[in-house]
């Protein structure tokens, strides 16, 4: 609750100090030379590495990426945006989605009630034998089919993490920078090592153990109902356990991380900040509060960048992450109508299979969001961090 | 992982098995036997990874995970610096233009001279550094003898020294 509340007061200063900073700007006599002033300190940021993720995201969602311009910056990023074509585009690829996985239905449905089928044949054949082998036939088909999806998806989330991780590899350094240029060197130096270590450890965990268990839990998932006298029901409990605390434990430690970050540093750094001003504008003579006010303007025009930058992060992150979400999720709306199709007329295990393919699914679908959730906060930090520097000035 | 891959692919395998023996298996007396056999058997792969870590006496570099490739460092304080002086440069022009224009009313109203011209160089931290004037006295330059051109000069040198507060040194006045 204190932790939401923490979030929320850091999301609302961050519009404050972004809104306050760009009605500032909005004065006719002083916008020409902070316009110049961007747009100089665009050239010098090199925002050519930044721009390359947007080729990886899926073309339908680029147009919603904005370009990193003066016009941008003024306006903070935020009128280009329409929610609701967002959601229509995401509404839409999700359908496209599901039809496009709709083969996947197919398969299934047809072992399913092939399988339903054999069923009631076993009432009336004497060799009993035959029948099961031809069931336990249809299983395995139920049981590849499940498998060659989630491997796929597990890809999907692999690449979608590296990507993410790229691009918070590219996106922080320039944040820091940023932030140490609108006044914030000490929390710059301070949380760019953190934050950078914190991105780099949650990848890690979860690229090389959570998926890998991941996908132990869903194979073992499936296998536990291959045959009824042996069953692994707990065994797949356990995996299922293990990897969502896994999880929730990494996310316990990242919160951590961000909760020890004190006030001090943006602190110190307003106050280095304002001594700065005060020397400028008072040994330098006449032009010395020329030279202060100068100052202001270029720093102002920084926080301006940083904030524009840091949307453009969350932005990227967002739509980095939403396409293989929006697929898994397909694919797991798939299984679970497969599931609620079949229950009636077939075997109750091949409904518990597929129920515990669309669990497993939705697992990796979590753990990805997690990760998309974590690296949009880091970015929250880092920008709300300049903020602070900025107003103390 | 690799090796995570293969016990699961021959978990996968024996499940599989024991489950056709079940099948083919006739239902008598033995086939309880046979399933408690079955059994331990299953359990003997799932304990195999387990087994795998006590026998390897527990050694610590069992459980390390290896190191994540971090990104190349940068340096902070340089890259700021380099962003800030980018954005400072269209910002000190309009300042030192200002202040010019500021020292060369003050100069025109000498009436020894006729027009000013100056440019101002500025550091980053705000000093300035070097300041350049070209000076029209009244008369025609020829006129003037070399007392008068040095007193002219000198004149300038102490206005703009007390006005920017600044060594005369940095001052270079030329005349005409």
């Amino acid at each position: 609750m204190n932790k939401n509340r923490g979030v929320i007061v850091l999301l609302l200063f961050l519009f404050i100090t972004a809104y306050s900073v760009s009605t500032a700007a909005a004065d006719p006599t002083q916008i020409d030379i902070l316009a110049q002033s961007v747009e100089e300190q665009l050239r010098t940021l090199n925002l050519e590495e930044l721009l390359g993720f947007v080729d990886s995201i899926d073309p339908e969602f680029q147009e919603f990426v904005p370009a990193l311009n003066w016009q941008t910056i003024s306006s903070q990023g935020l009128k280009g945006l329409n929610l609701i074509d967002i959601l229509n585009t995401f509404v839409r690829a999700l359908f496209k989605e599901v039809i496009f996985s709709s083969y996947l239905m197919r398969q299934l449905l047809v072992a399913a009630l092939l399988s339903a089928v054999l069923r009631q044949l076993q009432l009336s054949v004497e060799d009993k034998g035959i029948i099961n082998i031809g069931l336990l036939v249809c299983f395995l088909v139920i049981i590849y089919i499940g498998l060659q999806s989630f491997r796929s998806a597990l890809a999907l989330a692999y690449q979608s993490l590296d990507d993410m991780v790229s691009f918070m590899y590219a996106l922080l350094p320039m944040l820091a920078t940023l932030v140490a240029s609108v006044g914030g060197i000490t929390s710059a130096a301070i949380f760019h090592p953190v934050l950078i270590a914190v991105v780099s450890g949650v990848a890690f965990l979860i690229r090389t153990v959570l998926f890998p268990l991941l996908n132990v839990s869903a194979v073992v998932g499936l296998l536990v109902h291959i045959s009824p006298d042996f069953p692994l029901t707990r065994l797949s409990g356990l995996l299922k356990h293990l990897s969502t605390m896994l999880l929730s434990f990494v996310f316990t430690i990242f919160l951590g991380v961000l909760a020890v970050r004190g006030a001090v540093a943006p602190v110190a750094d307003g106050v280095a900040l304002r001594a700065a001003k005060f020397l400028t504008s008072n040994v330098v003579p006449v032009i010395g509060s020329m030279f202060a006010n100068a100052v202001e303007v270029v720093v102002g025009g920084s926080l301006l960048i940083k904030n524009t930058v840091g949307m453009f992060g969350m932005l990227i992150i967002f739509l980095l992450v939403a396409l293989p979400i929006i697929k898994i999720w397909a694919i797991v709306l798939i299984y679970r109508i497969v599931a609620a199709l079949v229950e009636p007329v077939s075997d109750k295990r091949i409904a518990e299979v597929v129920g515990s393919m669309a669990g497993s699914l939705t697992l990796v679908m979590v753990s990805l969001a997690t990760v998309a959730l974590m690296f949009f906060l880091t970015i929250t930090i880092l920008v709300g961090i300049g903020n602070l520097a900025a107003v103390m000035r | 992982m690799s090796e995570l891959q293969q016990w699961l692919r021959m978990a996968a395998g024996i499940i599989l098995m024991t489950a056709i023996f079940d099948l083919l298996l006739p239902a008598n007396d033995n086939k309880k036997l046979a399933k408690l056999v079955m059994g331990l058997v299953i359990m003997m792969v799932l304990l195999e990874p387990i087994l795998a870590v006590v026998y390897s006496g527990w050694r610590a570099d069992w459980f390390s995970l290896g190191n994540p490739a971090l990104p190349p460092s940068v340096n902070l304080a340089d890259a700021s610096s380099r962003i800030h002086s980018a954005g400072m440069q269209p910002v000190m022009q309009l300042v030192t233009e200002n202040a010019a224009h500021q020292l060369e009313a003050l100069l025109i109203s000498s009436p020894a001279i006729a027009d000013a011209r100056l440019t101002i160089t500025m550091s980053e931290d705000g000093s300035i550094t070097a300041v350049e004037v070209r000076v029209i006295p009244t008369n025609a330059a020829e006129q003037l003898s070399q007392k008068d051109l040095q007193e002219l000069e000198l004149l300038v040198k102490d206005l703009v020294s007390r006005y920017l507060q600044i060594a005369q040194a940095n001052i270079y006045v030329e005349i005409g």
